[in-house]
């Protein structure tokens, strides 16, 4: 017969176990935007677009809901850097694109291009999106005389960019090493006490059965936390857009919703 | 009167049988709480969600009751809703993609250097992403007949586990949740076992096969997963002798393992990182093979069973 504390020890042993790869696997986002922002250091400028210097563009498949509104579901995110000029402390930089190149847009923008225009526009997509959907790309450009970051190297005039950003990089990594570090606090935290009350004697009593319940919680909940701090932690250029519209009366504008 | 609608799904049905009797009657019965119970409890947890994901494609009984009621029963085998494999398996999963995104069980959605934490953490990554998934998929194109399926399902695995836990908590936790979460953690890595390293844009290249028969026996023909995944509705007890017909020959040799044991030891065990895929596809992509014989390719709504739109 298996004696309740080995059974007691394996459970939480598991639960250590998924703590720490939940743990492990934000850290894998953690490196890799320290790594980022190391690079930033010394190949990241910040300038003025003389023209229009690229665009991002979500692909998505809008579906209609049971309810009278409208999904939309992604199906790719698309970076396109336009060769152009940049004017960086006093000089003219020209702005080629890296194979590899990402353009950074604030997530607000790509929400409001997304969002309805008109009872119209609802009208006519909530027709088109009958049955297996039908696709629309929603386009924000990076538009000249817009404060741009521009990260990649340098070769004379010539900047090769591998991201072209409208908003900040270093703030938008510093934010998703806070989401990680946070989830890795909780993570740990969540488990910790778990433990702490499993183990609360009398072994196996009441407080012990709230420890048990607060490590399965853990094992079920953390993980779905997890996912979406790794969603949030993509780069802009390949964050979630999604987005509902909803049938309204007046106004008429239904702001998209991103997940 | 109620009967199986295949001859040889009283297997299936034996499956489901022994792994309830040995989970109640370790919860019962303090005697039964031991080693051998508890590892046969988790083993054939594993091998009732194969059944469950069977009569997801093919309904078991000729009675719409008695498919209902069965469902419920393998909700709570696996302390999920089972017709959640709808839209997560028939729909997405069998086309490898999401509308031009990853399928959410696709092994990419891994990334240790250590092969073994992708074993390990792989249902904590997909089963978040595929229900996350599936809420909104339900919103979309579930119809009501789905859904009150699944919200009963629900409240059968959940209400019944809760009860078992009520009146005695450990022994519930020990011998009843643990290998519900067993079996259904399982299935869910069966997604990055049969599909890492394969080439998921082939046509016969696109899943790892096992030819265990002990394995195949009580799995009811998992192992066979190529020939599944390009005849989903053919039923399982017709896949060996369709394996051998169809895809031996098509397929990389190297696609066909004779143990999961020692796949899995040497894939996560004896081997620190993840093997790099295998161009298996090559030769069928310099000259496709064309459509499968006798089978339309995998769309959408076909694949939807009986059992769940009645």
């Amino acid at each position: 017969m298996i004696r309740p504390e080995w059974m007691a020890v394996a459970l939480l042993a598991v639960s250590w176990v998924t703590a720490l790869m939940v743990a492990i696997d934000a850290l894998i986002d953690v490196r890799a935007w320290l790594a980022r922002l190391r690079q930033w250091r010394t190949h990241l400028v910040t300038g003025t677009a003389r023209s229009t210097l690229g665009s991002l563009a979500v692909e998505q498949r809008a579906r209609t809901f049971d309810d009278g509104g409208i999904g939309f579901f992604e199906r790719g995110h698309v970076s396109t850097v336009a060769p152009g000029d940049v004017d960086v402390a006093g000089e003219v930089l020209s702005v080629v694109p890296a194979p590899e190149v990402e353009v950074w847009l604030p997530h607000g923008d790509l929400l409001a291009r997304a969002a309805c225009g008109s009872p119209a526009e609802f009208s006519r997509l909530l027709v088109e999106a009958k049955g297996k959907g039908c696709l629309r790309t929603v386009t924000v450009e990076v538009s000249g005389g817009s404060r741009v970051w521009i990260a990649g190297v340098r070769e004379g005039q010539k900047l090769v960019a591998s991201l072209v950003s409208t908003t900040e990089p270093r703030a938008e990594a510093r934010w998703r090493l806070a989401l990680n570090a946070g989830l890795v606090l909780l993570d740990l935290a969540w488990v910790g006490a778990g433990t702490a009350l499993a183990l609360w004697p009398p072994a196996f009593g009441a407080i012990s059965i709230i420890g048990a319940s607060v490590l399965l919680g853990h094992l079920l909940g953390i993980t779905p936390l997890a996912i979406k701090v790794r969603e949030l932690s993509k780069t802009p250029a390949r964050r979630e857009l999604l987005g509902e519209w909803r049938p309204l009366a007046a106004p008429p504008t239904v702001a998209a919703s991103g997940q | 009167m109620v009967a199986l609608r295949h001859k040889h799904d009283w297997r299936q049905v034996l499956v489901v049988v022994v792994y309830l009797a040995l989970v109640l009657s370790m919860y019962f019965e303090p005697a039964c709480r031991n080693v051998v119970c508890l590892a046969l409890a988790c083993t054939f947890s594993f091998y009732a969600m194969t059944v469950n994901h069977n009569v997801m494609h093919l309904s078991l009984f000729n009675d719409t009751a008695a498919n209902r009621l069965f469902r419920l029963v393998l909700s709570f085998c696996a302390l999920f809703p089972v017709s959640s494999l709808i839209p997560s398996h028939n729909l997405v999963h069998h086309h490898f993609n999401d509308d031009g995104e990853l399928d959410w069980a696709d092994p990419k959605h891994a990334r240790f250097s250590w092969n073994l934490l992708n074993l390990l953490h792989f249902p904590n990554i997909i089963g978040p992403i595929t229900f996350s998934h599936i809420s909104r998929w339900a919103r979309v194109t579930g119809r009501a007949d789905y859904r009150a399926a699944s919200t009963q399902e629900s409240i059968f695995a959940f209400g019944l586990t809760g009860v078992l836990l009520y009146f005695d908590f450990w022994g519930a936790l020990f011998y009843v949740v643990v290998p519900q979460l067993w079996g259904a953690r399982w299935f869910l890595r069966v997604n990055i076992i049969q599909h890492d390293g394969c080439d998921l844009g082939s046509q016969w290249n696109h899943s790892r096969n096992f030819a265990g028969r002990l394995l195949n026996w009580f799995s009811v023909n998992a192992g066979y997963h190529t020939i599944h995944h390009n005849r989903p509705s053919l039923h399982w007890s017709e896949l060996p002798e369709a394996h051998a017909r169809e895809a031996t020959g098509k397929m990389h040799p190297a696609l066909m393992e004779k143990s999961l044991l020692w796949y899995l030891a040497r894939t996560y065990l004896f081997r620190f990182s993840r093997p790099r895929p295998m161009d298996v596809g090559v030769s069928e992509r310099a000259a496709p093979l064309g459509p499968v014989p006798g089978e339309p390719e995998p769309s959408g709504e076909s694949l939807v069973p009986p059992a769940v739109t009645t």
